[in-house]
């Protein structure tokens, strides 16, 4: 009991300073052709947002004002559910993958991120990445994520508040995925590094497999201008993806 | 720790329960084992020669900067602006990190369930800048991340922060 009232006065205590923050006005954006941040992988915890550091735990969405770098203060504690692993954040949402459920968050207010919408699949662990008003989400079965299914899905978020699931693929072992210049780059563990096209107008929520690579098990990846940064066991392969639809390998940092 | 233990973790239990009888545990048999937070050095944050990448983890990239978590010790910090030949800088200690991202010249990142923002205007060079305790409650750690034998949680011992998968001996507990 003493460990909830706690957390109610934490919650109280938030909500006055959250008050404080969302006085301020402040335009954070993503996207910014200066931006002093970097880029992480869609299994990221952590995602910088113009001056806000969003992080998931557990079970929590927390908000943190970085518009001094090095003093980070935070603005707002969200409970978002449970077994929450990955965020991903794209203008002005941030996408939030659990073992049972794909969340939307509103940054519009970056102090105030405001959950909007959700979508349930099967138990799996999930990664996402948006792309336009398009979700990819992989979900994973065969460990502590429970659930049979692995497969990567697609999602129409023209409507944010109610993703509707357009299709699916299956896939082996799926962990991280990547969005560049009409393609996407899903890393299926050891089934290889995938390479899809999507689809333009009417077939936007196709994705059409085009090439693999192999020699690794990959885990995650982040599409960085004309190289492709792949995480995997052991290290990292940089691919130079110049040519999107035929990654050629550059190097592997390994030991 | 009590606030960690969620709902979820409640009905698991059940499932506990059944594989802490002595139905039969294998005397040797592959599975978890839990790393206490007292298990791994209490390292100070540092930058560090570069080191090899043994359980290589999370990945961020800025400017010519890629960063790789090795899981649980610290982070990698490797020039990739001539990428047909990366070249390792530093290693920056941080135990129990898991997570990162980097705004200026500042990388945050975990120190088990701390957020940590350290300064890397130098690489090699890193220093704590700003630490807030106790911020994260990370992912149920109560719980090996796979399914099989595990060797039971000693709460006596502290904080679980990982588990290795190893061979046991007649473990008692079942995932």
């Amino acid at each position: 009991m003493r460990t909830r009232s706690i957390y109610y006065f934490g919650l109280i205590a938030l909500s006055l300073l959250l008050f404080v923050a969302c006085n301020k006005s402040d335009v954070g954006s993503i996207g910014n052709a200066q931006s002093p941040s970097g880029k992480g992988g869609s299994l990221a915890r952590f995602a910088v947002s113009g001056n806000y550091l969003y992080a998931v735990d557990a079970s929590r969405l927390i908000s943190y004002n970085i518009e001094q770098a090095g003093n980070p203060q935070q603005v707002k504690v969200s409970e978002v559910g449970f077994d929450i692993e990955t965020i991903f954040p794209y203008k002005d949402k941030l996408f939030v993958g659990s073992g049972e459920a794909m969340y939307v968050f509103s940054i519009a207010n970056p102090a105030n991120p405001v959950k909007i919408g959700m979508v349930s699949h099967i138990r799996a662990c999930d990664p996402v990445v948006a792309h336009d008003s398009i979700a990819y989400v992989t979900v994973r079965s065969g460990s502590a994520c429970g659930g049979s299914l692995n497969a990567l899905y697609v999602y129409d978020i023209n409507n944010p508040q109610n993703p509707i699931e357009r299709n699916m693929f299956n896939l082996v072992e799926p962990y991280g995925l990547g969005w560049h210049d009409g393609y996407l780059y899903v890393c299926d563990g050891q089934d290889g590094l995938k390479v899809y096209t999507a689809g333009t107008g009417i077939h936007q929520y196709e994705l059409t497999y085009t090439t693999s690579m192999a020699g690794a098990r990959f885990y995650d990846c982040i599409p960085y201008e004309n190289l492709l940064i792949a995480m995997v066991e052991g290290g990292v392969i940089l691919y130079d993806i110049s040519q999107p639809a035929a990654p050629k390998e550059l190097s592997r940092i390994m030991n | 720790m009590r606030i960690k233990i969620s709902l979820l973790l409640l009905l698991f239990s059940g499932g506990f329960f059944i594989g802490c009888n002595d139905n039969g545990a294998p005397t040797e048999v592959d599975g978890w084992k839990p790393i206490y937070k007292s298990d791994i050095a209490d390292i100070p944050i540092s930058s560090q020669a570069p080191k090899p990448i043994e359980q290589g983890g999370k990945i961020y990239i800025k400017g010519n900067l890629l960063y790789q978590v090795e899981r649980n010790k610290g982070i990698h910090v490797i020039d990739i602006s001539d990428p047909s030949n990366p070249q390792q800088l530093a290693f920056i200690s941080i135990g129990g990190a898991s997570e990162l991202a980097v705004k200026e010249h500042f990388l945050y990142s975990n120190n088990y369930n701390d957020l940590v923002v350290v300064d890397i205007s130098d690489i090699h060079n890193a220093r704590l800048q700003t630490r807030i305790a106790n911020t994260f409650r990370f992912a149920s750690i109560e719980v090996p991340p796979n399914l099989g034998y595990f060797e039971c949680v000693d709460e006596s011992k502290g904080d679980v922060v990982d588990w290795e998968y190893t061979t046991l001996h007649a473990p008692k507990c079942k995932f």
